[in-house]
């Protein structure tokens, strides 16, 4: 490099040519680029910008087509200088979307509520086609016809992501995506049956919880596609239109893209079943598994990073989204959290190796129907009746990930556990509800000074009865956070 | 001049006080309270409860809570009050390797000095956190009539804690050192102290400044605590009688009538009566749910507990005689404890004693209040006040046929020693073994044993004939010193008792090891709130900052409204992120947003 690069003012420098460029001042938009150069910058996108203005510079005609991606390009440099502190070209080149310190939350915020979450559908196309889906499963989706997009869900654990230890987070980002083509949503409303109605304005919730916890495992799509302007740095950006770059690279799972779900909750049963029978054949198919080098395999069941137990971890945020548990609420996805469920299972295989009778055995594959399908409440009740008969390992293990599924679906619901409630009504107006003695216990405990934590600890009842408790009063605004 | 705290250590709740400026006062803990229960817990989820959270699960978690451990502190294993109390006790205690007392929660074992430690850690960072230095030196009181296990055992606890306790002194003590704070007194004094699980009554002479314990007795299970079940078993029956069900049978049930009882217990101090509303407070398995909602009067109330009342005023009238002292020669009667505030003990004490018990120094924090004014008095220096300890128990020997010879009465004010001959009882007995007890029992094993030696080498001679001197001595430390001397010869042999509170010094360091590393956990969960505080703190910033520019310069460029829309995006995720627990990503959204407020207020500057 010549010329030591003016790094103080890069990030305002490119700012200055976005707003020229705005201004369809493609001549002065050249003229700061090329300013930028001089003084020492390199880089191949700014070399292939600086080519296209100076080639199209006079054809005022290609404008609407050449501006775009360069002043995506621009924001998307200028947002991850800001968001690295990074004065230079070089030193942003290599960073993924960890940068951008996504909670669930936030990331979904963009996604609803910009045009970001076209330009993430786009930007996934490239990285859903990365993934090794299992085909024939699509091809069995199709052959069901069914709308269940629960399943495609289910699926995208199929993915082949081995460089990645977050491989689950993947497969939520994919789902984000293909929320964001407005796929028909799954519309499972946890027990209380499907919903078949407004679901595409669903869709937007949907996105909003299935959005990955860590974006560290996820493609950097900065690194992969260096000459081209990705969108998922414009999140925060003034609205433009979607460029389509990645319409070649659609995933297999997009078949179901367009289709409502308009099946009846029989249906959605009937799917369930087929496609448990095709899981549990697959899982007693060694060869198939050999086959696949310990690829993880569709078992019917959520995938498991490793064959050890891989417990989740609680959710680091939470989202103040209700879930679909809530009486009088919408619907929701019942996979709405941050990680997949299911982590942590043993495989059906591995399963089969403990010796138990065919009742149980049953009830434990309606179990897992229930909890692939998000009814977790009633897997649990299912599962508890198990245990009450005869406990093993196996369904030890289904009910934590059951429980903790409901304590996260309740954590969501509740917020911050750390927040400090208070009473929303007087308390001689709580006879007046409709409550139990739990509830009573629980509205005794608050007095303003004690969290939601505190609490927790000092019920007398289980973490997860407390926080359903607690998710349910708040719900009801009979406990608030002032 | 480093500030030395005063904490009373109670049985039910414990309370912290200060010098300050001249004046002793109570410090607050978190919530505003002036005491903190003297109840821990851990919760099903491995964390450590203390004071009012532990309090308010102690029923639902009855066998992780430990409440009253200060009954067991300093016990053996074998001791009657522990036999008691593992009858009693909720929760679980077990035997320590060292003949000591363990409580089991959750799979592990505490020692009593280490229960009695989180409750004094407690009250240390409750100083800490209204002096905002380093109050590492306190006094520490228990009551008059702990041995010199127990009160070993308590300086222990106070190790563990990371509290230097520079001083123990007795509970009737120090209320009386609040009580003649700043005056000069020449009077006899009883001091009534009914608190949450006990009740002690003591007799002081306070002369020329000098406080001298004339004679301190009690009961280590009466207290607060049974007057509330008396409302409880009053409510359940209520109850009962009209629904035929017993809530006390429903742990969450029976936490509420506790903590109403308490509480209506305190409201009928100062009321007539009290309403006590207890919502769903049971569920039937129809689904209809039923509440609680009675009035209780004070009458009733005092129906209730007035066998209560009558055996606190007998234990008053034992304490006299025993001091040989008559309620005429009372001057002043002082009342410390919570439950003395009810009127109907203010009355029985009254037609006692014959005179009005004072009401000068506060029930709950008289006891702390004078284990202040005796830190500031050791911090200065100054010897103002002069604290005459005696001997709780008596102390002696054990003599042939297994009774109990006493040398030193019990309430001996120490420094003290007494000697007293002994001969042999055998034919040709050329040794003798003395064991050294501590107790009231004529019988040497209903009492303590301290420890034993042999003195040998005595002549041959007939029973009677030989003459050994025993002497004892307790320094003003509370060292007890036991040496027997043949008169004839000369030959001696002597022990020093020192008291252990059941644990090694191993035990004892990594104990303060543990402790250790359990406060850098709380500093992490404290740092959590800090990244949340300061995240909050820059979001106001940038919000007083965007405000002020609008207001300056409204209309800004196109650059300066996109880096605004970034710098706001960043505040919205900020906002977002205070939802979360996780210490790093609360760190990485406080960088961040520092980082995108600075940019933006230098790009505004520039522009």
């Amino acid at each position: 490099m010549s010329n030591a690069p003016d790094n103080s003012n890069l990030q305002s420098r490119l700012l200055l040519v976005g707003e020229a460029l705005q201004a369809n001042d493609v001549s002065l938009a050249l003229d700061l680029l090329l300013d930028i150069r001089d003084t020492g910058f390199v880089n191949k996108d700014l070399d292939q910008h600086i080519q296209t203005l100076h080639e199209n510079s006079a054809n005022t005609a290609a404008y609407p087509e050449i501006i775009p991606p360069i002043t995506d390009w621009i924001n998307a440099t200028t947002e991850l200088m800001r968001r690295t502190g990074a004065d230079d070209f070089e030193q942003i080149e290599h960073v993924g979307p960890e940068v951008f310190d996504f909670s669930s939350q936030d990331f979904v915020s963009f996604d609803v509520e910009s045009v970001a979450s076209s330009q993430h559908l786009e930007a996934s196309l490239d990285l859903a086609s990365s993934i090794d889906l299992d085909f024939n499963f699509n091809i069995e989706i199709g052959d069901v016809g069914s709308d269940e997009l629960e399943f495609d869900f289910d699926l995208a654990f199929e993915q082949d992501n081995e460089d990645s230890d977050d491989d689950d987070m993947d497969f939520n980002w994919i789902n984000e995506f293909d929320n964001s083509a407005n796929l028909a949503p799954p519309g499972v409303n946890s027990d209380a049956g499907f919903d078949t109605s407004t679901l595409a304005s669903k869709t937007a919730k949907r996105s909003h919880q299935q959005t990955p916890m860590n974006l560290a495992a996820i493609p950097n799509p900065f690194q992969n596609n260096a000459n081209t302007p990705t969108r998922k740095h414009n999140i925060d950006m003034e609205f433009r239109e979607p460029t389509n770059i990645f319409a070649d690279a659609a995933p297999t799972y997009s078949q179901s893209v367009g289709q409502t779900n308009q099946g009846s909750d029989l249906d959605s049963l009937l799917f369930e079943e087929e496609l448990f029978a095709q899981a549990q054949s697959l899982a007693a198919d060694d060869d198939f598994v050999d086959s696949n080098e310990g690829k993880p395999l569709y078992r019917g069941e959520p995938l498991r990073k490793s064959p050890t137990s891989d417990i989740i971890s609680p959710p680091d945020s939470v989202s103040t989204h209700s879930t679909d548990m809530q009486v009088g609420h919408e619907p929701t996805n019942p996979f709405a959290h941050d990680a997949p469920t299911g982590v942590g299972q043993p495989s059906l295989k591995d399963m089969s190796d403990t010796p138990r009778d065919d009742g149980t055995t049953i009830l434990l594959q309606q179990v897992r129907k229930l909890y692939d399908s998000g009814k977790f409440q009633s897997a649990l009740d299912i599962i508890d009746n198990v245990l009450a008969q005869a406990s093993t390992p196996e369904a030890e293990l289904l009910k934590q990930n059951i429980v903790r599924e409901l304590e996260r679906q309740h954590h969501d619901r509740i917020g911050s556990l750390s927040r400090v409630p208070t009473l929303g009504i007087p308390l001689n107006e709580l006879s007046h509800h409709q409550l139990d003695h739990r509830a009573g216990f629980i509205l005794s405990q608050i007095d303003g000074l004690l969290s939601f934590e505190d609490i927790i600890d000092m019920s007398a009842m289980s973490r997860l009865e407390t926080m359903s408790v607690l998710a349910d009063l708040c719900d009801r605004d009979l406990i608030i956070i002032r | 001049m480093e500030r030395i705290i005063g904490i009373d250590l109670g049985t039910t709740n414990s309370c912290v006080a200060v010098v300050e400026s001249g004046t002793p006062r109570v410090i607050p803990n978190k919530g505003g309270y002036k005491t903190t229960p003297s109840v821990m817990a851990i919760t099903e989820s491995g964390r450590r409860l203390v004071g009012q959270m532990a309090k308010r699960q102690a029923i639902t978690n009855a066998r992780h809570t430990v409440f009253a451990s200060k009954r067991l502190i300093g016990r053996k294993w074998s001791s009657p009050e522990v036999r008691h109390y593992l009858e009693t006790s909720a929760f679980e205690i077990v035997q320590g390797p060292h003949e000591d007392v363990r409580i089991k929660l959750r799979d592990k074992e505490y020692s009593l000095p280490e229960v009695s430690s989180i409750i004094l850690q407690e009250m240390k960072l409750i100083a800490q956190e209204h002096m905002g230095d380093e109050p590492l030196k306190a006094v520490v009181t228990v009551p008059a009539y702990f041995n010199d296990a127990q009160r070993n055992a308590t300086k222990d606890a106070g190790r563990i804690a990371g509290l230097d306790i520079v001083r123990i002194i007795n509970e009737p003590t120090a209320a009386a050192l609040a009580f003649g704070f700043g005056k000069q007194l020449d009077v006899t004094v009883a001091i009534f102290d009914l608190g949450g699980g006990t009740f002690d009554i003591s007799i002081l002479e306070i002369q020329d400044g000098v406080f001298d314990v004339l004679s301190t007795a009690g009961d280590t299970f009466l207290g607060g605590e049974d007057f509330d079940a008396r409302i409880i078993e009053h409510l359940a029956y209520q109850f009962a009688r009209d629904h035929r069900i017993d809530l006390r049978r429903d742990e969450m049930a029976l936490q509420r009538l506790r903590d109403a009882a308490e509480k209506a217990k305190i409201e009928l101090s100062t009321m007539n009566e009290t309403e006590i509303s207890l919502p769903f407070i049971y569920t039937l398995e129809t689904g209809e749910a039923l509440h609680l909602q009675t009035t209780l009067t004070r009458d009733k109330f005092e129906e209730l507990v007035i066998d209560l009342v009558q055996r606190a005023i007998k234990i008053c009238q034992a304490t006299l005689q025993e001091s040989g002292q008559d309620v005429t020669d009372i001057d002043e009667v002082i009342l410390v404890g919570g439950m003395t505030r009810m009127p109907r003990i203010q009355q029985a004490v009254k037609e006692y004693f014959g005179k009005s018990p004072s009401k000068s120094v506060h029930p709950d924090e008289a006891v702390a209040l004078g284990a202040a004014v005796q830190g500031a008095a050791l911090s200065d220096g100054s010897n103002d006040v002069v604290l005459l300890d005696v001997t709780p128990h008596s102390l002696g020997i054990m003599v042939h046929g297994g009774g109990f010879e006493v040398l030193i009465e019990a309430n001996s004010t120490i420094p003290t020693s007494h000697s007293h001959i002994f001969t042999t009882v055998r034919e040709n007995q050329t040794s003798v073994k003395i064991v050294v007890l501590q107790g009231e029992s004529s019988n040497a094993s209903d009492n303590e044993l301290l420890g034993e030696f042999a003195l040998s080498g005595l002549r041959s001679a007939p029973p009677g004939v030989v003459e050994v001197e025993v002497s004892f001595e307790i320094s003003a430390d509370g060292i007890v010193s036991v040496q027997a001397r043949d008169l004839e010869t000369g030959k001696e042999h002597s022990i020093t008792v020192t008291a252990t509170s059941g644990l090694t010094e191993e035990e004892i360091q990594n104990m303060i090891e543990e402790n250790q590393d359990y406060l850098v956990e709380l500093k992490k969960g404290e740092t959590v709130e800090e990244q949340r505080a300061s995240i909050r703190r820059l979001i106001r910033e940038f919000e007083r900052y965007a405000s002020q520019k609008d207001g300056a310069a409204p209309g800004h460029s196109a650059i300066s409204e996109q880096l605004r829309a970034h710098t706001e995006l960043a505040v919205e995720q900020a906002k977002k992120s205070l939802e979360n627990d996780n210490l790093e990503a609360l760190a990485s959204t406080n960088d961040s947003l520092h980082r995108a407020i600075q940019s933006f207020k230098s790009m505004i500057q520039q522009a």
